[in-house]
């Protein structure tokens, strides 16, 4: 008698998982494995902060999806917030064919204790849909894809 | 608090909501013993299969409800749901509540019907992940998850209760040990099963973090139903005779401490110097223990880059070779070393830190992470088999054995619950948050080091083996 709500549970579960699927969260669901398709036109970060404490971060992005003059200025692109203030900024940018390629660097030092770090990309350049990032830090390594459609970055992608 | 309590139990049944309540869940009354002995073997024979059928496959089903929220840590602190340091202290309350629970459902559960007790407090704990899947505050979360605590503790003492009333001296510790098994049985459903069903696709069914408690909530509700259906009372209130009785496997009484009161006998406890250490001991190793269980999986999707679905695998491999570890333990010290334990547990803490050493320092090879967390397992379990019981009962006098296991017990929770909340803060410490602003809208990456983390749970295993070779000379007590 008590068994035929909790059967009845299970199977309502099982329709809201498997019927209420939108069409962004099929994409969601389903880049990771999609994504090498269009790996090579879409925007590239790779943020390296070694254990000397340095910030390297290289930005490649098409020429149509980003103003020069917005990605020569490093505030624009990345924002450190740390205990203490990072020294030595840099950036150089070079023209590879369609695409810009950035470079950022910074000095934070070997004691200090970063709390936040801002890459502004798609908040600058609002034609960019979709960034692959690759960031190391002296702990670990995260290689992952963001997209506008989704609410959340994809993570083991091809 | 006691005599109230024996005062509630002795006259169930009667008067208001509460002694009603408290009726439903008390044992029955005796009843007549029947005449036909074919009925009562029959009896004997249907409710045996049952009871240990019953008590492994629920106290199995069980942890999922326990465990599920150690499979989840990481896509909530993904999601920002949680921080770290809320994660720590969310997962402390259960072990705090657990350790409560042990100390007070043993008591009640001697005065149960187990099959209702039991059923309750799984039900209760289906309940309490039900909640947690709703909740995304971390005080909420964390009151739900320590009482979830308290309703695990239904679990073992109802378990206990159940093989003392229905399987004799000479068989008991048979079905203990089928019994013990579903330790695995529920770890390996949470550690595959709640991981599969959150892992992203096609390892997993990528379904979000709530359903990490949804679906043990439901797993747990048709337990709490089989236990509540067809876990029987004790056989005397079924009109049958005792197990002893009835195979004719009588022990022996103590009638020298046969009427000396539970306090007295628990006090009796706290004057042994050997028991404290121990107590810290097995509490180090809890540390070690835990931190592994709670944290391992984070860390191996963290640092080593793992999917979820693979890392709970390894955490896996480490608890299914805890099963050989315990019956290796026994067998290794009561064969090689004459039943003296300090010697096996300097052997088997060697095959716990080494691997650990391997798992964290060593090189980063999926073939020798598996072995290592094989061998781990293998070495943790043993040496907990002997400071959470055959040690602690090896040294305690034998009347008083019960009380020093359940005051190693507690410390040994309590050193869990504070490892999960140290763990957490350090790791919460060493957060760099990664922000991708896009409008009003933010993807927050989360970066941790676990540097000092790992010193703290390799390091808490070695201070547990230096205090348990501490005790090399300590002889057995009669």
């Amino acid at each position: 008698m008590a068994v035929k709500p909790i059967l009845l549970s299970i199977a309502m579960s099982s329709l809201v998982v498997g019927c209420g699927e939108k069409a962004a969260d099929s994409f969601c669901k389903s880049h990771a494995q999609e994504h090498q398709l269009h790996q090579g036109d879409i925007t590239q970060v790779n943020i390296d902060y070694s254990e000397q404490g340095k910030i390297v971060a290289k930005v490649k992005v098409a020429k149509e999806h980003a103003q020069y003059q917005t990605l020569a200025t490093m505030a624009n692109i990345i924002e450190v917030n740390a205990v203490k203030a990072c020294t030595n900024a840099s950036v150089d940018i070079t023209e590879q064919g369609m695409f810009y390629q950035a470079r950022y660097s910074l000095d934070c030092g070997l004691d200090n204790k970063l709390n936040k770090v801002s890459v502004l990309v798609l908040d600058n350049f609002t034609a960019i849909d979709e960034v692959e990032v690759a960031i190391s830090t002296p702990a670990s390594l995260k290689h992952f894809v963001l997209s506008r459609q989704c609410d959340s970055p994809i993570f083991n992608v091809n | 608090m006691i005599s109230v309590l024996q005062k509630i139990f002795s006259s169930p049944g009667q008067g208001s909501i509460f002694s009603r309540v408290i009726g439903f869940f008390a044992t029955g009354k005796e009843q007549p013993i029947t005449a036909n002995s074919d009925y009562i073997t029959e009896q004997f024979n249907y409710h045996r299969r049952n009871v240990v059928v019953l008590i492994t496959l629920c106290y199995g089903l069980g942890y999922v409800c326990r465990l599920a929220f150690n499979v989840v840590k990481k896509p909530l602190m993904d999601a920002g749901v949680f921080t770290p340091e809320e994660v720590g202290i969310i997962g402390a309350t259960l072990l705090y509540g657990y350790a409560l629970g042990k100390f007070t459902n043993g008591f009640l559960a001697d005065h149960a019907h187990v099959g209702r007790f039991f059923a309750a407090g799984l039900f209760l704990s289906a309940m309490a992940n039900l909640g947690m899947g709703f909740s995304e505050l971390a005080w909420v979360s964390a009151l739900l998850w320590g009482i979830n605590g308290w309703f695990q503790g239904f679990g073992a003492p109802s378990s206990v209760v159940a093989l003392s009333s229905w399987y004799s001296n000479k068989e008991r510790g048979r079905y203990y040990g089928i019994w013990s098994t579903a330790h695995s049985i529920g770890e390996g459903l949470t550690y595959l099963g709640v991981a599969w069903l959150i892992a992203a696709a096609p390892k997993g069914l990528g379904l979000d973090w709530q359903w990490g408690f949804w679906t043990p909530a439901l797993i747990c509700v048709f337990g709490a139903f089989l236990l509540w259906r067809y876990l029987p009372d004790k056989p005397r209130t079924l009109g049958l005779p005792t197990v002893a009785d009835w195979k004719n496997d009588h022990g022996q009484v103590d009638k020298e401490h046969q009427d000396e009161s539970v306090w007295k006998t628990q006090l009796r406890v706290l004057t042994i110097p050997s028991i404290w250490i121990l107590a810290l001991a097995s509490s180090s190793m809890y540390v070690t223990r835990y931190a592994i269980n709670s944290w391992g999986n984070v860390y191996l999707q963290e640092i080593r880059g793992f999917d979820l679905f693979d890392a709970n695998l390894f955490i896996f491999f480490n608890t299914a070779a805890g099963i050989l570890g315990c019956l290796a333990f026994g067998l290794v010290s009561d064969k090689f070393f004459k039943a003296r334990r300090p010697p096996a547990n300097l052997i088997f803490a060697i095959l716990e830190i080494a691997p650990l050493l391997v798992i964290f320092y060593g090189p980063q090879n999926n073939l020798v992470l598996a072995i290592a967390m094989i061998v781990y397992g293998f070495g943790l379990s043993g040496i907990l088999a002997s400071l959470g019981g055959l040690f602690a009962i090896d040294i305690a006098p034998k009347k008083v054995a019960g009380a020093a296991m359940g005051f190693i017990g507690i410390f040994s929770y309590i050193g869990a619950g504070a490892q999960d909340y140290i763990s957490g803060k350090m790791i919460y410490d060493s957060e760099i948050i990664f922000a991708f602003p896009h409008g009003e809208q933010n993807f927050n990456i989360f970066f941790y080091n676990y540097d000092k983390p790992i010193m703290f749970w390799v390091g808490a295993s070695v201070v547990s083996i230096i205090l348990a070779s501490s005790l090399w000379k300590v002889k057995a007590a009669d």
